[in-house]
Order: C-alpha cells, then sequence, then structure tokens
C-alpha cells in the first residue's frame, strides 16, 4: 500500500538577505514509498536530499508539487493541508528523526523518549536497546556526548511504530556496534509495515536496509 | 475542530501611529500560537486586542464564535477572570505584593465564589508545587520573592482557575537566563498537561520554537509571515523573517 | 420654630432626597450620590443621617436617636432636640415607641418592627475604599460585581491572625448582589440586618451617598464556609441589668484600672431594670 507519494516537486530558496539570490533546490522531484519498504535518498552534497526530506515533513514549503501521505486511511496532500492537519499528521503518522537532537534543558532522557510520564517504562526499555545505561535515564541530554544525544533522538522515534518515519543520516555519530541496532531498529519499523525514507551516508547502512535508492542530482542554477 | 479565537481584519491606531493594520488570525483549543515581532512591530497590542484589554478600532474577535465587542462589560471581565488568564511581563504588575501568596493565588478561585477557606489553601498549596516554589511559603509575602519567583506566583495564580486560553506577554522578558530556562519549561509542561491554548508574545525566536505549534511574524502592524513554527523559523519566505532568523546569535 | 420650613430643609431638597431613596430601595445596597445640603453642623456629626430624617419624617412621628446605643449622650441629645425645635415632632427614648430611630454605630437590641424605620449615620458609605482608593474603580467593581479583593482581605486576616479581624463595619452581601457597608455598628449588630422587617437607610453627609436596605432583605456578612462569621461580644453580664445577650460597653470607673460592662443599648438596660 502506497504510503507517501510525492511528485513534481519544486523549491526555490530566495535569500533576501544575499541580495535577492535565488537557489533552485527541488526541480519536479518526486518518489513513492510502499509500507514495509524503505527508500533511501541519494545524490551529492547540495543535490537536496536534506531538502526533499524536509519538504516531506513539511518542514521546508515547498513552491509546487504535492506530498500524498496516508493519514488515518486517506491520501492527504501535506502541501494544501491547513496548518493543524499537518499537526495531527505528524501526531498520529509522520515521524521524523533529525540529524541532531535539539536539547531542551532540564528534561530528563527519559522524558525527552517519553513524552508523558505513562511511557517512562517503554522508553527506559528502547533507551537500554541503544546502549543508554539507567544512570544517563535522568539526566538531561544536553550535557551527553553527540553519539548519546543522536541515541536518545532515536529512541524518541523508535518508541512508538510510526507509519511512515524520515531519517536524517541517523547513524552519522553512531560506532559500529549501535549502527547495527538501529539498522535492526529500522528493520523492525518495516516488518510492522512502516514506510521509510532516509538520508544515509553510509554505504553500509543503505545497502542494510534501503529497499531502493532514489539518486539526486543538483539542479543548475539558471 | 472549531475556532476558540478568531480575529478578523483588525486594526488599531494610535494617532498617527498604525499599531494593527489588517490583522487575521484564529486559535484552536490546546494550540500555542507566538507573535514574533521587535518593539513597535505591534504584537503587543495584537495580544491586548485579542484578550479584550483593548478594542480594535476596526475588525472583530470573535470567542468560540461569539464577537467579544457583543459581550458587554459583565461577561468579558467574568471571562477573563476565570476561563481566561494574562500573564503579564512583570508579575509586580500583575500581583499584591502586599497580600500573602496563598492570597494572591486565591483571589481568582475566590473571585469566582471559592468560599472554603481551607480548601482555596490547599489548591494554592498544591500550585505553590506545581510552580516549583516551597508550599511553606504559603503565607510568605511576594514582597520577599525574587523576580523569577515572581513570574512562577503569577503564573500559579493565572493558571489556578485552570483557564482555557493564556495570553502571555513577554513572560520570561527581564530574567536571568537559567531563570528563564525553569520559566519556559515550567510553562511547557503546564501547557501540555493542562491542555491550555496560548498566544505568547515574544521577541525572542527560542522562546517560539521552544513553546509553539504556530507562528506569525508582525512588522509594522502587519502580519508579514505565518505557518508551523519549524517551518517559519528553518524556512523563512519573507525578507524581514529571514532577518529575524539569522540574527540569532547561536549560543 | 420661625423662618425654617418643617423639619429644616425646604420642600424641594427633600424631594430630591426622597428620589434618592426611592432609588436605593430599588437597588438594595446600592449607593446612589444625592446633593448633600449645608447643615447646621460640620461633616462626621451625622448630617447625612439627619438629611434622610428630614426629608421622611412626618408630624405624626415618634423620633429616638441615638448615638453608640445611648439617649443620653451629646450628639443623640443634639439631634433629638434638632428635630423638636424644627419639626416640632415627639421624641422618645423606648425603642418600642418610635417610627424612625436615627442611630449612630449600634442597632438597638429590641428588635424593629415592620412599621419603623432605622437611618443609619454612615462615615465612610464605600466598603472598598481600603482596597481601591480610587472611587471611579470602585464604581467599576459595583457594577461588574468584581469582589474578589474583599475576601482576599478576610483570607489575609485568617492567614494573619486566625480569624476575620473585622471589628465592626464588617462588609456585608445585599440580596445576593451588593456589597455594602453597614456603617461602623459592631460585627455583633450585623445579624440584626438580615431579613430585618423595618426598612434600614443609611445617609453619608459627608460622601454624599445614600443607600437602602428594603424590609426582609437577604443581608449576609461576608465570611468562608470553614471561618463563618462570628459576631463577637465580650463574655460579661451587664453589670446594671445582668443581661448576657446584649452588646456591652466596657466602661473605665476608676484610676486603678477598675471597669465595668454595662449595656450599651441604655433604653434596653432600662427596660430590663423596670
Amino acid at each position: 500500500m502506497m504510503m507517501l507519494a510525492a511528485s513534481g516537486l519544486e523549491k526555490t530558496f530566495s535569500l533576501h538577505l544575499q541580495g535577492g539570490t535565488r537557489l533552485d533546490v527541488l526541480r519536479g522531484a518526486g518518489l513513492g514509498v510502499r509500507a514495509g519498504e524503505c527508500v533511501a535518498l541519494s545524490g551529492p552534497s547540495g543535490a537536496g536530499k536534506s531538502t526533499l526530506l524536509r519538504a516531506l515533513y513539511g518542514n521546508y514549503l515547498v513552491d509546487r508539487g504535492e506530498i500524498l501521505v496516508r493519514h488515518a486511511g486517506e491520501l492527504v496532500d501535506l502541501v494544501t493541508a491547513p496548518a493543524e492537519t499537518v499537526m495531527e499528521i505528524r501526531r498520529e503518522t509522520l515521524g521524523y528523526v533529525s540529524q541532531f537532537l535539539r536539547a531542551i534543558p532540564r528534561v530528563s532522557a527519559l522524558d525527552v523518549v517519553a513524552g508523558v510520564p505513562e511511557c517512562r517504562d517503554a522508553a527506559a526499555k528502547i533507551l537500554r536497546r541503544l546502549g543508554i545505561g539507567e544512570k544517563l535515564h535522568a539526566l538531561p541530554p544536553a550535557t551527553f556526548s553527540g553519539g548519546e544525544q543522536q541515541r536518545v533522538n532515536l529512541a524518541r522515534a523508535f518508541i512508538r511504530d510510526w507509519p511512515v518515519l524520515l531519517l536524517d543520516e541517523p547513524t552519522a555519530s553512531l560506532d559500529a556496534e549501535n549502527r547495527d541496532i538501529v539498522i535492526r531498529l529500522m528493520q523492525e519499523a518495516k516488518a510492522k509495515g512502516a514506510a521509510l525514507v532516509g538520508i544515509f551516508h553510509d554505504a553500509f547502512v543503505r545497502d542494510a536496509i534501503a529497499d531502493r535508492t532514489l539518486t539526486l542530482e543538483p539542479v543548475r542554477q539558471n | 475542530m472549531s475556532l476558540l479565537l478568531e480575529a478578523r481584519a483588525l486594526q488599531k491606531n494610535y494617532g498617527r501611529i498604525t499599531a494593527l493594520a489588517d490583522v487575521s488570525l484564529n486559535l484552536r483549543p490546546r494550540e500555542i500560537l507566538a507573535i514574533v515581532g521587535e518593539s513597535g512591530s505591534g504584537k503587543t497590542t495584537l495580544l491586548n486586542v485579542l484578550a479584550g484589554r483593548i478594542a480594535p478600532d476596526a475588525g472583530e474577535v470573535f470567542y468560540n464564535g461569539a464577537p467579544l465587542s457583543a459581550l458587554g462589560e459583565l461577561k468579558l471581565r467574568k471571562l477573563q477572570r476565570s476561563r481566561w488568564g494574562f500573564i503579564q511581563q512583570d508579575p509586580r504588575a500583575a500581583l499584591r505584593l502586599d497580600v500573602s501568596a496563598g492570597g494572591n493565588i486565591g483571589e481568582r478561585l475566590m473571585a469566582a465564589g471559592a468560599r472554603h477557606y481551607g480548601e482555596i489553601r490547599a489548591t494554592a498549596r498544591q500550585w505553590l508545587n506545581a510552580v516549583e516554589i516551597d508550599p511553606e511559603r504559603l503565607d510568605d509575602m511576594p514582597k520577599f520573592f525574587s523576580g523569577g519567583m515572581l513570574q512562577r506566583l503569577q503564573i500559579a495564580a493565572t493558571l489556578v482557575t485552570e483557564p482555557e486560553i493564556v495570553f502571555m506577554d513577554e513572560p520570561t522578558g527581564g530574567l536571568d537566563v537559567s531563570v528563564q530556562a525553569k520559566i519556559l519549561d515550567l510553562i511547557r509542561g503546564l501547557v501540555r498537561r493542562l491542555g491550555l491554548a496560548v498566544v505568547l508574545v515574544t521577541h525572542d525566536i527560542g522562546v517560539a520554537r521552544l513553546l509553539a505549534d504556530r507562528l506569525i511574524v508582525m512588522r509594522h502592524g502587519r502580519i508579514v509571515e505565518t505557518g508551523l513554527t519549524d517551518q517559519v523559523l528553518d524556512d523563512p519566505h519573507h525578507e524581514y523573517t529571514q532577518l529575524l532568523v539569522s540574527s540569532v546569535l547561536p549560543a | 420654630m420661625d423662618g425654617y420650613n418643617f423639619a429644616y430643609l425646604d420642600e424641594q431638597t427633600k424631594r430630591m432626597i426622597r428620589r434618592a431613596i426611592l432609588k436605593a430601595v430599588a437597588i438594595p445596597g446600592h449607593q446612589i450620590p444625592f446633593a448633600g445640603r449645608e447643615m447646621p453642623l460640620p461633616y462626621g456629626w451625622g448630617t447625612g443621617g439627619i438629611q434622610v430624617t428630614a426629608a421622611i419624617i412626618g408630624p405624626d412621628d415618634v423620633l429616638k436617636v441615638i448615638d453608640q446605643g445611648a439617649d443620653d449622650t451629646t450628639n443623640a441629645v443634639s439631634i433629638r432636640r434638632f428635630f423638636a425645635r424644627t419639626a416640632g415632632v415627639r421624641t422618645t427614648t423606648k425603642t418600642a415607641e418610635a417610627s424612625v430611630i436615627q442611630t449612630r454605630h449600634r442597632i438597638p437590641e429590641t428588635p424593629l418592627r415592620a412599621d419603623q424605620i432605622i437611618v443609619y449615620q454612615v462615615p465612610m458609605p464605600e466598603p472598598l475604599y481600603k482596597l481601591e482608593p480610587s472611587r471611579a474603580a470602585a464604581k467599576r467593581r459595583h457594577a461588574l460585581a468584581d469582589y474578589g479583593e474583599m475576601h482576599v482581605k478576610l483570607y489575609e486576616d485568617i492567614t494573619r491572625f486566625g480569624r476575620v479581624a473585622v471589628a465592626y463595619d464588617h462588609p456585608v452581601m445585599v440580596n445576593e448582589r451588593y456589597l455594602m457597608s453597614p456603617s461602623p455598628i459592631p460585627a455583633f449588630d450585623n445579624p440584626k440586618m438580615h431579613m430585618m422587617p423595618a426598612l434600614q437607610l443609611f445617609g453619608a453627609g459627608r460622601e454624599k451617598r445614600i443607600y437602602a436596605v428594603p424590609p426582609f432583605t437577604e443581608v449576609k456578612s461576608l465570611d468562608f464556609e470553614d471561618h463563618p462569621f462570628h459576631p463577637g461580644r465580650a463574655e460579661q453580664k451587664c453589670a446594671l441589668c445582668g443581661g448576657t445577650k446584649s452588646y456591652l460597653d466596657e466602661i473605665v470607673i476608676d484610676d486603678q484600672g477598675g471597669r465595668m460592662f454595662a449595656c450599651s443599648d441604655t433604653d434596653y438596660c432600662e427596660s430590663r431594670r423596670a
């Protein structure tokens, strides 16, 4: 079943502060992902991988095109959906794992992952699985290393079964052992029917998890 | 979901100064909306018009579909005393400094008809706890509280009636950074836990990013950009928004 | 008495005051401004009460005037004489015989009847004045029934003193709508105002306000459910009549600190001794 279908995406950045420079980043991009499938975005730096991924989350606005997400059984176009619908989709259907954890001061790692007190047990489990020991659970991640922070970030995503999950370099700051754990988590998600779209610089990870690769070419600037 | 608050084409002038020009927005239940702009952008005027404290020159604010202008002062005051809350930047202006902490928290309860001294005190103690003030300070005078404590007391005194909408005017302005972080975290937690709708005015983009679902950028009385907070801050389209975002000093 | 209208005030003035009284009766507990006249005694001596009495008194009325419960203090005597001379009405010290009773700072112990009127002398008609110095703002509060602050004050009293510390002029809610100052009567007297068969009129001369509580109106002293209003009274018996239910004056009788307690209401005390 098609979970995410984007087509005809165009995006141009207008940098008003840089004398109105225009940067075309997406020109006619699109992809489709089915339940249980993982599509990897690849291409050189500046090709628009991150832009595409963020656009799929609604974090970047596209100028043209449609992004259909299967939300509550229906295909909803993220591009034209009102703000509250996008918020609902992000709450229930569409997950996003950023490259870096945005650390909120004072909130413990456990609560960052759990969100609500009821989920603390599940949060502890997944943190442990990602190698974050009990001692660190009560601490705010701001003091953690980059790798530890990223694992907290990942725990926050994988504690839930997202129907669609977008991942931006999920294993970038991880050692081999933790990288393998994340691969396993992604495989389990796929097995549960999740549709994954990810940017994986590590070819090993890409080969392990991606069913298809979409290669983006940098748009020639006019 | 129905609209909790809706503003249509608000206009407000102070002499030749245009404070608000054709401002429209809406707010849904449990939504946090931040209004961001620099001084003179009209954001505080907008907040005051939305909260019914100032009447616009033109345009209308609707609460649950009913226009505020048709409410009458009695009903509006009642609304502002219990179903709505307003947290001011300077807690000293909002609190009674010669009344105990408990009395301050209890005031909205008493105005709403609470008449049991023991229960009022128990509720006040709970709220002191919730805002991380030692409940033993229930009978202490706010005169002796620090700025951060005063702001937390104001939050307690405002949220005690579990309002539906809370209007916040620079709730952490003027406080030390470490204190700000604590209070922002408090606000974030309380708002989520109580399911409040919030309209928050701030000049601090970091505050907006931390707390708000949606963002409105104002300049010279007009809305220049609006959208989901992360989208407006990560992919700003308007020149002014780009300027604001790029002006934030990295930590 | 030559050269003066009946009861001193001219008829136009009396009409003006009666109109104010009508408005006051129509809105129990609400303060009505009135154009107070110059009276032959200064502010602070009962000019408000006198103007109200002058507006309502007729030749067949019987007038009693008390000051702190006593008929024989200087003020009570002066005011009683004033009306005797300007209106020629019969005066009395017996509560039961009076049709109009003007009082400062007490309500008689003897329950009043439906055919009587009691006129209170009021120094400060605004119950909120200590909390809200602006009269305009206080007016707004009354209009919007915004009385939360008053309860805050009572809350603070209980916090600080363990009980509501208002010994006199304890604010009341009239007819569940207006917050009213009962005038500086002791808290002990507040319950008498509730559902009183007599008409209660209040006159403040300096502040130029009249207000009223119609007969059989609900008058409730502000309190908390778990700190109910307590009409305070000294524990002693009256040294003269032995009464245990009346409000007592504490009188110093010598230079060694000797004191006695006696009924504040002289007529009540006398009638018990008769």
